[in-house]
This record gives C-alpha cells, sequence and structure tokens, in this order.
C-alpha cells in the first residue's frame, strides 16, 4: 500500500520533469540503490573476515607462544618464558601478553612499552577472546600432552586493523562514488539514445504547428515506440495534406466561379445601362414630338377632336372645348 | 632459600584457598621441597624426550640412596602423555636396562664413570644433582641457582645415545661440555 503510494508520489514528482531528467533520475536512483547494498553487503562482510583474520592471527600467536613456552612453563623458567614473548616484539599491535600456570598465577609478562603497569583488566578471563572499541583480549589455554598446564594472555591493539578497515572502506566508497559519477556522465550522454529521435520528432511537430508546414515528414527509423509515435504522425500529417489540397482545389474552384458570376453580372448591368439610356433618349425624343403636335393641334384655331377607331375621344383641343361647352377632361377618354 | 620458603608460604596460601581440608594443606605444604621439584621437573622430563623403541610403561630409576623420599611417592602411579610412570629403585647395574630416566644420586660420585659406562647404548636418559656429573657426561644434571632449581645439559651426551630430547628442554638448561 505504501509502496504503491510512493511509486505514485515518485511518479508525481517526476510528472513535469524532460524525458533527459527523467531517465538520469532513474539511473541514478537504481544505481545508487544497488551500489549502496553491494557497498553495504561488502563492508560488514570485510568487518567480519577482518575481524575472523585477526582473531584467527591472535589464535596462532597464542599458539605459537604456547607451544615455546611450554617447556619453561613445567620448569619454572621465567627468563625463558619472557624470552619467548619478546617474539611478539615483531607484532607492534601486541601490547600486552603474558603466560600463567594452571592454577592463574603470572609467570612471565611482556608490555610493548616498557614502563611498568597494572596488568590490563581481562587477565582473569577464561579462555576466549574480547573486543573493546580500543583494543582486544585474548586467552588461550597452554596443552602438553591432553593436560592444560597454563594459559596464555594477550592484548592487541585495534588501531592497525581499524586503520585498514577505514582505508578498505574508503576505497570502497571512494569507487562507489566514481562509479556513479561516470554512470551519471554516461546516462548524460546515452539518454539521447531515447531524447534524441523524441526531440527531433518535438521539433518537427513545433515546425508544423508554428508554420502550418504540413509537407514536414517525421524520421522514423527506429522501430520502437518513438518510431510508431513518428510514423503515426506522419500518417496524420499526410492526411492533413491531403484534405488541405481537396480544400485548396475546392477553394480555387469557388473563386473562378465567382469571377465568372461576378464577370456575367458586370456584362449584363453594363447592357441595362445602356437599354435604359437608349430608352430615355427614346421618350425624350418622344415627349418632344408629343408638345410639337400638341402645339400645332391647339394653335389650328379649327375645334378638332381626334376619334379612334373603336370611336373613344383620344385628344380634343381648347377649342373645341369652347364650341361645344364641355371640359376637356370630360372629353377625353369618352365614346363619342 | 628464602625464595622457596616463600613459595613454601605461597602454596599454603593457594592450597588454603583450594581446599576445603586443612589436613591436606598441610600434605601439600610439606610437598615443596628442593626435591619436590626435583621429582616433578623428572616427571616433565618424560614429555620432551623421545625414545627409540615404544614405551608400554615409563620407568623414572632411581639409582643410589635415595634423596627424594616422599617426594618422588606422588609420582607413582602418574600419568605422563596418557601413560603410567612407574618408580624403581634398582640395586644393580644390570637391572637399569628396563629404565627411561635413570636418576644417578650423589652417593655414587665416585662409581659415576663405571655407571655411565654401563648404561651406553641403553637408550636412557642420564639425570644427577651432584656438581661435576654433566661433565662426567650425565645429561641433565640439577644444580641450585639464585634458590631456583636449574639444570645442565651436556648435549655430546645426549647426541651419543639415540633419544632425542626436546630443542624446548635444551633451551632452558646451561649447556656443558665433557671434561
Amino acid at each position: 500500500m505504501s509502496r504503491g503510494r510512493g511509486l505514485l508520489g515518485l511518479m508525481h514528482l517526476f510528472r513535469d520533469l524532460p524525458l533527459k531528467r527523467k531517465l538520469i533520475l532513474i539511473y541514478l536512483i537504481s544505481t545508487i540503490a544497488i551500489l549502496g547494498l553491494v557497498g553495504t553487503v561488502i563492508t560488514v562482510n570485510e568487518i567480519l573476515s577482518a575481524r575472523r583474520t585477526f582473531i584467527s592471527d591472535s589464535e596462532g600467536l597464542m599458539e605459537s607462544v604456547a607451544k615455546n613456552s611450554a617447556a619453561a612453563l613445567l620448569f619454572r623458567d621465567q627468563r625463558d618464558a619472557e624470552e619467548t614473548l619478546k617474539v611478539l616484539k615483531a607484532f607492534p599491535d601486541v601490547r600486552y601478553a603474558a603466560v600463567m600456570d594452571k592454577v592463574g598465577a603470572m609467570q612471565a609478562e611482556y608490555r610493548r612499552d616498557a614502563r611498568p603497569g597494572r596488568t590490563p583488566q581481562g587477565t582473569k578471563h577464561g579462555d576466549g577472546h574480547g573486543f573493546s572499541l580500543s583494543d582486544a583480549w585474548f586467552s588461550q589455554a597452554i596443552m602438553l600432552d591432553n593436560e592444560r598446564i597454563g594459559s596464555v594472555y594477550l592484548v592487541r591493539d585495534l588501531k592497525r586493523l581499524y586503520g585498514n578497515l577505514y582505508r578498505n572502506i574508503g576505497i570502497l566508497a571512494l569507487a562507489v562514488v566514481v562509479s556513479i559519477v561516470i554512470g551519471y556522465y554516461l546516462s548524460l550522454y546515452l539518454q539521447r539514445i531515447v531524447t534524441d529521435p523524441m526531440n527531433r520528432l518535438l521539433g518537427m511537430m513545433k515546425a508544423v504547428t508554428d508554420r502550418q508546414q504540413y509537407e514536414l515528414r517525421a524520421d522514423a527509423a527506429g522501430r520502437d515506440e518513438i518510431g510508431d509515435l513518428a510514423r503515426g504522425f506522419n500518417d496524420m500529417l499526410r492526411k492533413i495534406e491531403e484534405r488541405d489540397a481537396e480544400l485548396t482545389a475546392h477553394r480555387q474552384h469557388l473563386a473562378e466561379l465567382v469571377q465568372k458570376r461576378t464577370e456575367e453580372l458586370v456584362r449584363v448591368n453594363a447592357e441595362l445601362t445602356r437599354e435604359l439610356e437608349q430608352r430615355e433618349r427614346f421618350e425624350q425624343a418622344l415627349g418632344e414630338s408629343e408638345k410639337r403636335y400638341r402645339a400645332i393641334f391647339e394653335n389650328t384655331g379649327n375645334a378638332s377632336i381626334i376619334i379612334e377607331e373603336d370611336s373613344t375621344i383620344s385628344l380634343a383641343n381648347a377649342e373645341f372645348a369652347r364650341l361645344s361647352g364641355y371640359d376637356l377632361d370630360e372629353v377625353i377618354g369618352k365614346m363619342s | 632459600m628464602k625464595t622457596l620458603s616463600r613459595m613454601f608460604l605461597m602454596a599454603v596460601i593457594l592450597g588454603l584457598a583450594l581446599t576445603v581440608q586443612p589436613v591436606c594443606v598441610c600434605a601439600q605444604a610439606r610437598q615443596f621441597g628442593e626435591y619436590d621439584v626435583k621429582a616433578v621437573f623428572m616427571a616433565n622430563f618424560f614429555k620432551f624426550v623421545e625414545w627409540p623403541s615404544p614405551v608400554r610403561e615409563y620407568r623414572l630409576c632411581i639409582y643410589g640412596s635415595d634423596p627424594f623420599g616422599q617426594s618422588v611417592r606422588t609420582l607413582e602411579g602418574m600419568k605422563v602423555r596418557g601413560t603410567m610412570l612407574e618408580v624403581r629403585r634398582p640395586s644393580s647395574l644390570r637391572a637399569l636396562g628396563d629404565c627411561h630416566v635413570l636418576f644417578i644420586s650423589s652417593s655414587e660420585r665416585r662409581r659415576i664413570r663405571a655407571i655411565l659406562d654401563a648404561v651406553r647404548g641403553m637408550d636412557l636418559l642420564t639425570v644427577g644433582d651432584t656438581e661435576g656429573y654433566a661433565q662426567e657426561g650425565v645429561m641433565l644434571n640439577f644444580y641450585i641457582e639464585a634458590s631456583k632449581v636449574k639444570f645442565e645439559i651436556n648435549l655430546n651426551s645426549i647426541r651419543s645415545s639415540r633419544i632425542a630430547v626436546s630443542s624446548q628442554l635444551l633451551k632452558l638448561g646451561r649447556m656443558v661440555g665433557d671434561e
């Protein structure tokens, strides 16, 4: 449950990061997790094995002391036992050593720094060993022919052991850090395998949307998801382009049609205008001829009427009105 | 001798600490004399010496007048390297063939050469506690130094016999040559 939420949270955190960052972060998280685990295992193993080696070394030293001091112990030769212990000078971290007889009485002692001091705590421990922060004690029986004839006691400084341990762990930590850094730069370089095709695709898409360059095509070399995406994108572009071409063609056709119609309209209009002008001129001419006719008709001095074939009076002059006594309005248009 | 008496005292205290029965304390205290140490040392010699033929039972022989008295009694029936230790007091030189360690008493001071000639080739470790014995050819010879029991070693005698003495033992003794 919490793990799911953790992953979800991580995904949320990741969501707005660029792909490049995501890839590098994924690398870093996995690498640090793995190297951290491996480093911890190696470190623990290192500590345990260093301790084990230290203990077995000490046991070897004590075994050698025990073998060489057995006779001295049995024949109560303190000087010889001390000589035997002096061999420990070759081991700088042996701070104190002692040989005791079987009832625990001190037979011989060795101190690294020659000044006499108190016997270190722990000489009364039984067989075995114990570790403190600064040193470790070891105690082992001195056996001769299956008989316990005494015991040897050893105190070793842990400074060298810890020094070696710290050095090894330091080298390990350095190796881990260097690995992570090298891996980081490597991932920085290698993430392009994913991000470069993606960015090319993205750039092309921008060009398409910004400048309406629908003739552009994505580079779809890979068979991976990005390749699929590019191919899908290309299909889409092709369709858009086709539709665009169709639309353009249609628009062109429409424009031509409009043009043709417009031209026709203009022509008809001109014709109409001309006709209208003609008619005006005609009407004008008609008016003038009628005026002239009327002047002649009125000024003849005789009463005149014009009777049409259907016997309606179409025109009568003022002389006629005076003679007949009718108003002109009453006469014109009436049957005779 | 002061140290010895101090050891005596220590043993008393040790005995007190280790045992409940006061009778036993006295018995243990009595044991820690010069010859007690020498007796224990002789028993310890068996642990550092190899004999050429397999040993079924270790035999410690005391030749001449016995200076150990009660001290050697504690060794009787003791087990050394898993083998029983037997203490003998042979009276004739011919009976020495069975021995592994031969203590030659200082009472034999004048006959020492004859005894050593007799046991030559018998594969036994000769021990003494008389000044000059080592120079005569006794392999290990006790002496007292600073109130402590020590021993001298005649390496030539050991080398000319077929027994092998551990270097651990040899390094503890003072080397002495033949006269």
